[in-house]
């Protein structure tokens, strides 16, 4: 044990996680493309190891070093431009990374319900699943703005290709323009979130972009504002900040399982990371001055994903908005960083932030995949429609119940913990907001149990008599999932251990 | 004034360059001849002069400096033998990408082959020259046989008027350009760079004379490279002329262009005199050309449904980007090396992604005569690495990580903002404009990835795609990743920079 310690100890483990994925990619690129048993057994084996070493990175952080950047690999790439290799996580980005191992998973085994042309698919999403690990990963910015791209542009060409339309009540939605529509969104993001890096780099008039030698530099106060504006912008459209949100729907609902899962689960949780981590971390002066009103943001973000959630009857549209609602508490948590000295508002919220944003991403990832299996058996996503599943396929009922439980923020469960510590920390700074964010809680309860009643209770809808219950292959996602919310709603110290000492970090900037 | 190398060894690029021209067309005046054997011969003496320019680039370092010849009239500097090896490299790449198309066609194959190295010569010369008159010489040299080049397709009528288009604006532009270089030499009586900065305090001659002449000496420059507002030619052209002249005007001319222009406007042109601060009209020129370029191309591109059209509206605005590094490299910024650096890695990486769809679009053309986005859907189906390498230019073009544009980009946005960091909105309308031009580069990939083959009129059939041209392709391929990995482009630009500011001669 001590010997297998020892040697994981010294091994580059960051990079061997991030890369993993995109080694199996370019394996299958070199594939011919009948052999669609490798690729699908290549893509588990290479998420499998990733998941398997962020558990092991993720545990060996504790209290004591959280704080700190762990695992750092430091090596030189373009020194004329300031770029260095640097990776390294701490208490905020770990759990993300351990987020990123789940989903990628998961999402993986899921992939196996792919039914054409699986070389280019599992080609570009392993991609995508190395962008995220970058993302979260990196301590270079260049390195992160092109993890973070590199996350996001095959999302064109999963969703364009294997996507599904919606079709059903109201106005149809068409999966190859949400396809370009998630693109110019996505970047548009990453564009402002570039201008803002570059502008740091030059105002810190230091040639680097090294997260950690920027926080050393001196940017003054007016340039921060500003930098804080331009950045947390192009980080808030990738989160699904209201009113940037319109791509999140469209593109959510719009994608193969598998992605849906991808982009709910992990690319959102990258706005929400890259807003703690560059924006509030580069800029703690202009993020004093502009958190307050993003709190206001947020809240309008819970409301408004909340009662959008609340008149969709198509299944992946109605998560959808729910995630734009759920992120909205990312940013409320986040917004209680304005008054660090306030109490314990501050850690309570950001915590709480980091915090939603793991549980978000295992919930709704898990709905994201009850409800493309659903489709996938069904063909229907209206859920209106459904009627009675529970009766035909008891295994995707429970889950599915557990899952909105999850979400809708059922004590014992993952939502429950996240959402207590986020208002919390926002009533010791403003019990108006705190109010107003709660009272969506009734929505939220509102439009879920409205989907378990429609699609899953009552009588069962002759046409779905003979329906298939879940797989194998899925029954083992569900419950890596459903068992990462509960564990970590029944013993929250597993995450607020490590994030707290982080997020003290943080405030001591501040 | 450095002192005049006896070493002939810097002219040899030149002079390969020059004997595989004049074979090139001996070989053509023969009783039966054979393009293919031509071809390739062409194709072997651009790559040896390639080779033996590279070489160079060890015997020129800033410690020993460039060679030069005549008072400056050839200066073999690292500019130059970049430059020279991206010339003889697109024009080796352009050959192997167009022969089967030549072959394909009424019109004659051996012209096409023979203006190619003419070219390659007029583009070598006109990056390694210090001296206007030189620098027209080549400037001529190259524009001529393009103009021959756009008309090749005699048979076909939109060639022909392509040609006809491209000359008489292309003559025009010239004559203006004359009439600069003539006003500067009326106003400093000289036409070396170095004595023009020389002469420039000693003369009392009226200093607009000398403005007007720079202006116009630009003006024909930005023709050339088809910037926004000398633009209008670019479209109807790269629309009429055969795809393989199309994929030649568009990449190695742009390239030289924009290396002169970094040679000219920095330290010569853009001459400060008490009444005048030419540094600043420069910036706020080329600024002012670039911000229209970016945004006259983006947005028209977005209504093309002609892959021709697109790619020139494309390289309009990708010209605009390039331009912005040539605006941050005037010399009061402080990081001129940087300005130009990055302006000579983006440029060049422009070139091998327009080269590479360019080639695609040479194969449609003769393959299914057809040169409509719509017409390219299914090519993922059937023709998979045609389409990967599709993906991986315009990705490239659309500036999407890791590839070579991305960093490019990057690069070229951190100098612009390091440069004038008041200027920090110009950076983000280029930003806001690469992303507008996302959608139609990934407009060309929708069909492609996202459809099925049409079986109308035999399209579905597979195109046929020669060795030649795979490797051609390979060769985009490795340059566009690598670039994109590996930082010694970017160093051989910051090399090329920081020489041509150090040999200057400084007022």
């Amino acid at each position: 044990m001590d010997f297998l310690a020892n040697t994981l100890d010294k091994l580059p483990l960051l990079s061997i996680i991030t890369f993993t994925p995109l080694l199996a990619a370019l394996i299958i690129l070199l594939v011919p493309s009948s052999y669609t048993r490798i690729f699908q057994g290549l893509a588990l084996l290479a998420t499998g190891v990733s998941l398997v070493l962020s558990i092991a990175v993720y545990a060996s952080l504790n209290a004591v070093n959280a704080g700190a950047f762990q695992w750092q690999e430091l090596h030189s790439w373009i020194p004329d431009l300031g770029i260095s290799y640097h990776m390294g996580v701490d208490g905020i980005s770990a759990p993300l990374v351990l987020l990123c191992g789940i989903i990628s998973f998961t999402a993986a085994m899921l992939s196996l319900q792919i039914e054409n042309r699986h070389k280019e698919y599992f080609a570009l999403a392993l991609t995508v699943m190395s962008g995220v690990f970058g993302v979260f990963t990196s301590l270079d910015l260049f390195l992160f703005i092109l993890f973070y791209e590199m996350a996001s542009v095959p999302m064109f060409f999963l969703v364009g290709i294997w996507g599904s339309d919606k079709m059903g009540g109201g106005k149809p939605i068409y999966h190859q323009k949400a396809a370009m529509k998630l693109l110019i969104y996505l970047q548009l993001g990453g564009a402002l979130v570039m201008l803002g890096i570059i502008g740091a780099y030059v105002m810190a008039g230091i040639n680097s972009f090294d997260y950690i030698a920027l926080l050393q530099a001196n940017i003054s106060s007016e340039t921060q504002y500003w930098l804080f504006a331009i950045i947390f912008l192009g980080f808030a459209i990738e989160a699904g900040l209201v009113p940037f949100h319109t791509w999140l729907p469209e593109g959510h609902s719009s994608a193969p399982t598998a992605l849906s899962m991808m982009l709910a689960g992990v690319l959102l949780k990258m706005g929400g990371y890259g807003i703690i981590r560059v924006a509030i971390g580069l800029c703690p002066d202009g993020a004093k001055a502009w958190l307050p009103i993003i709190g206001f943001m947020a809240v309008i973000n819970i409301l408004y994903g909340a009662l959008c959630a609340l008149k969709q009857t198509d299944i992946k549209l109605m998560i959808a908005y729910s995630s734009v609602s759920h992120m909205g508490i990312v940013f409320l948590g986040a917004a209680c960083l304005s008054e660090p000295t306030v109490g314990t508002s501050a850690i309570l919220g950001a915590s709480g932030a980091v915090f939603q944003m793991f549980s978000h991403g295992v919930v709704t990832a898990l709905l994201f995949a009850l409800a493309g299996t659903v489709y996938l058996i069904t063909h229907s996503r209206d859920f209106s429609a459904w009627g009675g599943l529970a009766s035909a396929m008891p295994w995707l009922g429970t889950a599915y119940v557990l899952a909105a439980m999850g979400s809708l923020g059922l004590p014992g469960m993952s939502g429950f913990v996240a959402e207590l510590m986020v208002f919390l920390g926002t009533w010791q700074r403003s019990p108006i907001l705190a109010a107003c964010a709660i009272l969506a809680l009734v929505i939220t309860a509102t439009y879920l149990l409205r989907s378990v009643h429609y699609g899953f209770y009552g009588p069962l809808n002759p046409k779905y008599a003979k329906v298939r219950d879940a797989n194998l292959c899925e029954k083992i996602p569900f419950a890596i999932l459903a068992l990462s919310s509960l564990a970590v709603g029944v013993c929250p110290r597993l995450i607020t251990d490590i994030t707290t000492p982080a997020i003290q970090e943080l405030i001591s900037r501040l | 004034m450095s002192v005049p190398t006896s070493s002939a060894i810097g002219l040899l690029p030149l002079i390969i360059v020059a004997l595989t021209a004049f074979a090139a067309m001996f070989l053509d005046m023969r009783t039966h001849p054979n393009p293919r054997q031509q071809n390739t011969c062409t194709v072997a003496g651009l790559l040896a002069a390639a080779l033996c320019a590279l070489p160079l680039l060890a015997k020129i370092t800033t410690q020993s400096g460039p060679f030069t010849y005549w008072e400056g009239i050839i200066q073999i500097d690292y500019m130059a033998v970049v430059f020279t090896v991206l010339a003889c490299a697109s024009g080796a790449l352009a050959l192997l990408f167009s022969i089967d198309y030549l072959q394909s066609k009424r019109s004659y194959p051996g012209e096409y082959i023979t203006l190619i190295p003419f070219v390659v010569l007029g583009l070598s010369l006109a990056c390694s020259t210090k001296e206007l008159l030189t620098f027209f010489l080549a400037f001529e040299l190259m524009s001529i046989p393009l103009y021959v080049m756009a008309a090749w397709g005699r048979f076909d009528i939109k060639s022909s008027e392509a040609g006809f288009k491209y000359f008489i604006n292309g003559a025009v532009a010239s004559a203006i350009m004359f009439y600069g270089i003539s006003l500067i030499f009326g106003s400093v009586g000289t036409t070396f760079f170095d004595k023009i900065v020389l002469n420039f305090d000693l003369t009392a001659s009226p200093r607009h004379a000398f403005l007007l002449g720079s202006l116009m000496f630009a003006g024909a420059l930005l023709f050339k490279i088809a910037a926004a507002p000398f633009h209008f030619w670019a479209p109807d052209v790269y629309e009429g002329a055969p795809a393989p002249a199309g994929m030649f005007i568009s990449t190695a001319p742009k390239a030289t262009i924009i290396a002169f222009l970094l040679r000219a406007f920095w330290g010569t042109l853009a001459l400060q005199s008490v009444e005048f601060r030419l540094e600043e009209v420069w910036s706020i020129t080329f600024c002012s050309i670039a911000i229209l370029s970016m945004c006259w191309g983006n947005l028209v591109a977005l209504q093309q449904t002609n892959i021709k059209r697109l790619m020139a509206f494309s390289g309009i605005a990708q010209i605009g980007y390039t331009l912005l590094g040539v605006m941050a490299s005037s010399r009061s910024t402080g990081i001129a090396a940087l300005g130009m650096s990055s302006a000579i890695f983006y440029i060049t990486m422009y070139s091998f992604a327009n080269l590479a769809v360019w080639s695609i679009i040479t194969l449609v053309e003769y393959q299914r005569h057809t040169s409509e986005i719509a017409d390219y859907r299914g090519l993922a189906k059937t023709n998979p690495f045609v389409a990967f390498t599709l993906l991986i230019a315009l990705l490239s073009l659309a500036s999407a990580p890791p590839l070579a544009g991305f960093i490019g980009k990057f690069y070229l946005f951190r100098t612009v903002f390091a440069a004038h960091s008041g200027w920090w909105w110009v950076v983000l309308l280029a930003l806001v404009n690469s992303v507008i031009s996302l959608y139609y580069y990934f407009g060309v990939l929708r069909p492609v990835f996202f459809e099925e083959p049409s079986a109308s009129r035999g399209r579905a059939s597979a195109l046929q795609v020669p060795w030649s041209v795979k490797i051609g392709l390979a060769v985009c391929l490795l340059m566009l990743i690598a670039a994109g990995l590996s930082p010694w482009l970017v160093q051989l630009g910051a090399e090329a920079g920081s020489q041509i500011i150090s040999v200057a001669v400084l007022p």
